[in-house]
This record gives structure tokens, sequence and C-alpha cells, in this order.
């Protein structure tokens, strides 16, 4: 559990609710951003504000499409590598099972896009949380309206589906990195 | 065919609009030979309650038409609403449905509102005519020209007049039919109003000042807007503000939610301009002087009375015929 702690920081998650009616991607997008922060270097602190100018997030959400992979424009200092890849009807159920719960190299919770129901659950709309814990029986995640949900996996599938299995994923360390901001700063501490 | 045309809006409304924006099933039009997608939304209201454990809730408003998407037995897409467009529109239905919950707000609170400090000090010209009236059966012009602000009180009595509360005579003005009808409590929503009056103890019981209260209630509720905005009685608008901040998302989870005093100021400075505490703090103590906010345990919580008048109005129905 104190490993599971620390790769996702359930205090944290307290300060950065949705308090608007269309910023999830970008605080999801955030969320996971400074989850990665404990295990790769460099990523930048970016605000949801910033974010949301990046990937084109306006009072009407943020379009499903590619827009939300513009965010690796400002991932190239990272090391290891980290990117943001959307994935739609691709990927099976044990893909993210393996993000989710595979320790290594690294455990990599996943946005997923699915249909969230308002509160009396009489209708839906297409919104992205966080995955961060999951199995065959059992999902937990963070939903940047509701907080941390535990429901059953049939029920979350089916939500995912609805949006046709839409998500983002990372990818760690496959791209090659020239960061000549820290071969300087090596070479100066040499001399 | 209407599921390969589905299959492209589907495509085309992920790529091009936010994640809020939904669509209807497609409809041929046999004039222009094209099919129609509506665009639309369930678009989110998130209300966090203070209470002890905090809740979060999701409601929805329904902007049903905010745009289209025409495309041809080809399967090509002829026109679609822009972007921009489809912001704007978003942009223009919440307007409407803020307009539309404060005036319900307004509505269903007034007969208590205008029992607030700030109201009777803005309103007292109003009480004057009505006094003289009342005591008098009339009121002059002579007598109008000793008001402070003669301009002022010309202005409560042309709303008074086109009311039916009162109306001209050769010298001045008298009551008229509303007046009459309020007065013989005819009125069933006068009733209630008095009803209401009655069950609040600290509030006047006997009739005459309970007529007045009535009458002024009526205009606020009637002429909040106009009162403000061209009689410029700016004045007014905190109070009435902070009243809406506070119901607002309780007529959306229909039942009386609990809000710390400050998160009343952060919903507030969401909707209307930036204000510190200290400039809406004496604002939530006045409501909570005429019965519309209590405040218990460093918590805000309101009066289901009103709640329920509020609800009564069926606001969903109102909402879900909103149209661009």
């Amino acid at each position: 559990m104190a490993s599971e702690k620390k790769d996702f920081p359930y205090d944290y998650y307290s300060k950065i609710y949705q308090t608007d009616a269309y910023s999830c991607i970008p605080i999801c997008e955030k969320i996971v951003l400074d989850v990665m922060k404990y295990k790769i270097q460099g990523i930048p602190d970016l605000s949801i504000e910033e974010i949301s100018s990046i990937i084109g997030t306006e009072k009407d959400g943020t379009p499903q499409g590619y827009n939300v992979e513009r965010i690796n424009e400002h991932l190239k200092l990272t090391s290891p590598s980290l990117e943001f890849k959307l994935d739609f009807l691709i990927p099976k159920w044990e893909i993210i099972l393996n993000e989710v719960n595979e320790e290594n190299p690294f455990k990599k919770p996943v946005i997923m896009m699915i249909m969230q129901y308002d509160t009396h659950e009489l209708n839906w709309m297409r919104h992205a949380v966080v995955l961060f814990k999951a199995d065959n029986k059992w999902v937990t995640y963070f939903d940047p309206i509701y907080g941390e949900c535990s429901e059953p996996t049939s029920k979350f599938y089916n939500q995912w589906s609805h949006n046709d299995r839409l998500c983002i994923m990372l990818k760690i360390g496959q791209r090659v990195q020239r960061v000549l901001e820290e071969y300087s700063t090596e070479v100066k501490e040499e001399n | 065919m209407a599921k390969n045309i589905k299959k492209i809006a589907n495509e085309h409304v992920s790529k091009t609009y936010g994640n809020l924006i939904q669509y209807d099933d497609p409809s041929f039009s046999e004039i222009n030979e094209l099919w129609n997608v509506n665009l639309k939304s369930l678009y989110p209201k998130i209300i966090i309650d203070d209470n002890i454990p905090p809740t979060r809730e999701m409601y929805f408003v329904t902007f049903s038409n905010l745009g289209n998407i025409k495309i041809n037995n080809n399967l090509e897409i002829v026109s679609y609403t822009s972007r921009k467009e489809i912001l704007n529109n978003i942009d223009n239905n919440l307007k409407i449905y803020n307009d539309r919950l404060e005036r319900i707000i307004i509505k269903s609170s007034s007969s208590n509102l205008i029992f607030t400090p700030t109201l009777q000090h803005f309103f007292n010209p109003l009480r004057r005519i009505l006094s003289t009236i009342l005591l008098t059966g009339k009121i002059t012009s002579d007598e109008i020209s000793v008001f402070p602000k003669t301009d002022r009180a010309y202005e409560w009595i042309y709303l008074l007049e086109q009311s039916d509360i009162v109306k001209k005579t050769k010298n001045g003005f008298e009551y008229s039919n509303m007046w009459t009808m309020l007065l013989n409590e005819s009125n069933n929503i006068r009733k209630n109003f008095i009803l209401k009056l009655e069950r609040t103890t600290r509030l006047p019981r006997d009739k005459d000042t309970i007529l007045l209260n009535l009458i002024m209630s009526y205009l606020l509720e009637e002429y909040f807007t106009y009162i403000r905005d061209v009689m410029h009685l700016r004045g007014i608008s905190r109070i009435i503000n902070v009243n809406s901040t506070y119901y607002r998302p309780c007529v959306n989870s229909e039942k009386i939610l609990k809000f710390k005093p400050t998160t009343i100021l952060y919903e507030y400075n969401k909707m209307y301009p930036n204000l510190k505490f200290p400039l809406i703090s004496s604002a939530i103590t006045e409501l909570m002087s005429v019965g519309l906010l209590n405040y218990k345990d460093g918590l805000l919580d309101g009066s289901d009375i009103h709640l329920s008048e509020m609800m009564k109005f069926e606001l969903s129905k109102q909402i879900s015929l909103l149209t661009v």
C-alpha cells in the first residue's frame, strides 16, 4: 500500500477537483503529469489553464482528437521521454490492465474517456477520468467531478465502450531524447 | 444510410467540438435532399455541498439546439456550425438559463427580500407613495412634488400604474383594480404570499402593512431588471445576487445545501464582478435577518419553504424550451 500511495498521492487529488463544466481532460492530463513527476525528470509545471490552452479546451470541452497530444510539444526535455498517445477502438482491456498494474518499467495511469452519468444517473456526457487501479472485477479511478470512485468493471467498461473505447495512454522512453541543457550542466560540473 | 450518416456525424463531432457536444439522430429533408444532424449539449452543473462530509454532485442543463451538420447522400459534409458559433451559442444559452433562474429565485423570495435593510432603503420613496394612498385613498401631484427626488417618485408611480395598482385622476393618483384585488385577497398567488409572511413571526401581521409589503414584493419580482437597469437602483443588486448565488445550486439539486461563507464568495465571483469577502458579508447577514439564510456551525443554509416555491416553477421544463 505504501508504494501505491507514493504512485498516486491521494491527498493531492482533493486540490484539483473540477469546478467548471469543461476542464476534465486538462485536469486529467495535469494529474497524470504530476503523478509521473515522482518517476520522470524534467516534467514542466504546467497549470490547468496552460494545458487547456495547449490542447484547445473551451466552454464546450476538449475535442476528442489528436489535439490532446499537443501537450507532447512541452515534454521534450523529460528523461526518459514521456508522450501522451490517443487511442480509440484499438486498445484491449488487457492492455489497459497492464498499463495500470504493471510495475516495470513504470506503472502508468490511463486517461479513460467514458460516458459519465449525472447524480441521478438519468443522463450522461462524454467525460475524462484517470484510471489508476483495475482488475476484471473492480476499478478505481479519479473523476475530476466526483473524486475517487470505485465501481464494478462491467459497468465501467460499458461507460468506456459507449465512448468508442477512447483513452489516452502514456508512452515512456520510446523517443530518443537530446537534452543539451543537461549535457552542458554535466560538463560544467566536471570542469 | 442513416447508420453511415451517424458514423460521419460522430467522427465530425468528436474531432471538431469539445466533449460536451452531443448530437441527435439524423433526419432527412426531402426539400434540399440533405441529412440534418442537430447539435445539442447536456451541460454539466457541478455542485459542491460543504456539509460534513462534503459531497459533490452533477446535474445537466439541456441546451437542445446549438447548431447542425448537413450531410448529402454521398456521405459528404456540406456545411456545419463552426466551433466558434457553438461556443457563442453555449454562452447565450447560459445567459438565458441564469437569467431565468435568477427571476425564479427573486419571484420566490421577494416577499422576504423587501424586508432587508438594503431594499427598505431603496424602496423608501415607494413606501411613502403607498402609505399616502393607503391612509388617504389618493396621492396628489402637489404631494408628490414635496418628495426629495420627484423624478424618482414618478418612476415608482409609473410602475404602479403599469401594474394597474394605481390609476391617474385629475390631480394625482388613486388605487386601482390590482390594489383592490390584493386587498381582497382574491388572488391566489397573493394569498400564498400572505400565508408565507404569517409563517415568519417577526414580520408584520396587520393586513394594511401586509398589503404594502405585498405590493412592494410584487414590483420587485415583476420589475427587478427594470428597477436595476433603467431606474439605476444598482445598489439592490448585490443582495439579490448573493441570494441567487445560494439558491441557484439548490434549485439544480432540488434540496437545501450547506455552504461555507467563503464558498458563497467563490461562487459569487464566478458569476458577478469580483468582490472581496467584506463586501458580501453584510448581504449575507441581511439575508439571515429575513429568514432566507441561516448560519450554524460555520455553514450557511437556506429556507425549505422558499426552495419548494422555486421548484414549483418547473424549471427543467422551461430550460428545455431554450432555443438559439
